[in-house]
């Protein structure tokens, strides 16, 4: 890809939107994406850990994992699987909007997205609440009667917890990167409503995206594991 | 580096990316949506009583499958530069050594549960019957 050849692409745009602060060149873009890119890699390292912890938790205490899994609504993770999805969806429309240089569609899009992550977070809030008013905190001592288990076996409430300590850890940390997320595509947003992308200059609303991709895909193998399987 | 490929573009000399059509983000939110809802019906299913591998291995298939659609397509991973591609398989490959360690480590390693490695898996709760008067003489000691 040769400089000029996008220089002299920069020119002749008579129709251009009018509030273009900024352009990229193509080795900006390029490099700015591989830069994110580069940041998901850490990112799933960073699960990768607690997927490694969570593999060798539930082969040491199988049946255990197995049960307390139970514990978990597979309608309402799912509810919140779709949820998220559909907020990918969004986000990659988003992306597109802006590569049409459709700022309003951008908003839009992205108004969109925040409004699928609060729903996530309002649902997985009451999932939290839920279970802790069960008495299924990371590490407690005790198993609240009004529980819908009651296991009263010393020995089994270690191991059946041993799930929820993961269970807490690895959402809440999921959780964590959707409430940034919110936060990176709002300001994405604040810049589209200024008009400020166009398809020579969209980078933050991919970039953003692409982090809230990942976000989306590393629930793709929580709920499964979490709720499904245990 | 270069920002042209193979596929057709759609009439957009100056763009910077792949520009992808609506009905590919359409089909492919469909397409995840079938998948999510096949995954917790499966599971609904309870195949795990007969066989926990196989209700793992469906649900991470399905997973898997899933994850390869959001990052073809929503994250635009099929039209990017090798560079991108090679950002993105290392560290699953890191994190597949990583899984793969704690698997093979897993057999031979002596836990409350399993005090004879490499051995017969004794479950919980046997274990719990087993050790109970043990653990009621330790907690009588606090």
């Amino acid at each position: 890809m040769s400089s000029s050849h996008a220089a002299a692409e920069l020119h002749d745009e008579p129709g251009a939107p009018p509030h273009i602060h900024h352009m990229d060149t193509p080795t900006a873009y390029q490099a700015a994406k591989l830069g994110m890119w580069l940041f998901l890699a850490t990112e799933v390292l960073l699960f990768g850990g607690l997927f490694a912890a969570f593999a060798m938790y539930h082969w040491m205490y199988n049946h255990e994992f197995h049960e307390a899994s139970r514990q978990l609504n597979k309608w309402i993770g799912g509810f919140n699987t779709l949820v998220l999805l559909f907020s990918s969806f969004t986000a990659a429309l988003a992306v597109d909007a802006a590569q049409h240089s459709d700022n309003k569609k951008v908003v839009r899009y992205l108004a969109i997205t925040i409004v699928c992550a609060l729903i996530f977070l309002g649902v997985k809030y009451f999932e939290w609440s839920g279970k802790a008013s069960h008495g299924l905190f990371p590490g407690t001592s005790h198993v609240s009667e009004h529980g819908t288990v009651k296991f009263n076996d010393e020995n089994f409430n270690k191991e059946y917890r041993s799930f929820f300590g993961l269970y807490y850890c690895m959402t809440g940390l999921h959780a964590l990167h959707v409430i940034f997320g919110m936060g990176l595509l709002g300001w994405v947003m604040m810049k589209a409503r200024k008009n400020r992308f166009s398809s020579r200059y969209y980078t933050p609303v991919e970039v953003g995206a692409l982090y809230w991709h990942l976000v989306d895909l590393i629930w793709i193998y929580l709920f499964p594991l979490l709720y499904l399987v245990g | 580096m270069s920002h042209h490929h193979d596929a057709p573009h759609h009439g957009h000399d100056h763009e910077l990316g792949h520009v992808i059509p609506y009905a590919i983000y359409r089909n492919v939110f469909w397409t995840l949506v079938v998948l999510t809802i096949v995954t917790v019906l499966v599971a609904a299913m309870e195949i795990s009583k007969y066989s926990a591998a196989l209700a793992l291995v469906v649900a991470m298939a399905i997973a898997s499958v899933k994850a390869f659609l959001v990052a073809s397509y929503f994250m635009h991973l099929k039209f990017e530069s090798k560079i991108t591609w090679m950002y993105a398989f290392f560290p699953i490959m890191l994190l597949g050594l990583l899984l793969a360690g704690t698997f093979i480590d897993n057999p031979y390693r002596v836990s409350p549960i399993n005090p004879d490695p490499a051995h017969k898996q004794i479950t919980a709760s046997e274990h719990a019957t087993e050790h109970a008067e043990e653990h009621a003489v330790s907690h009588a000691g606090h």
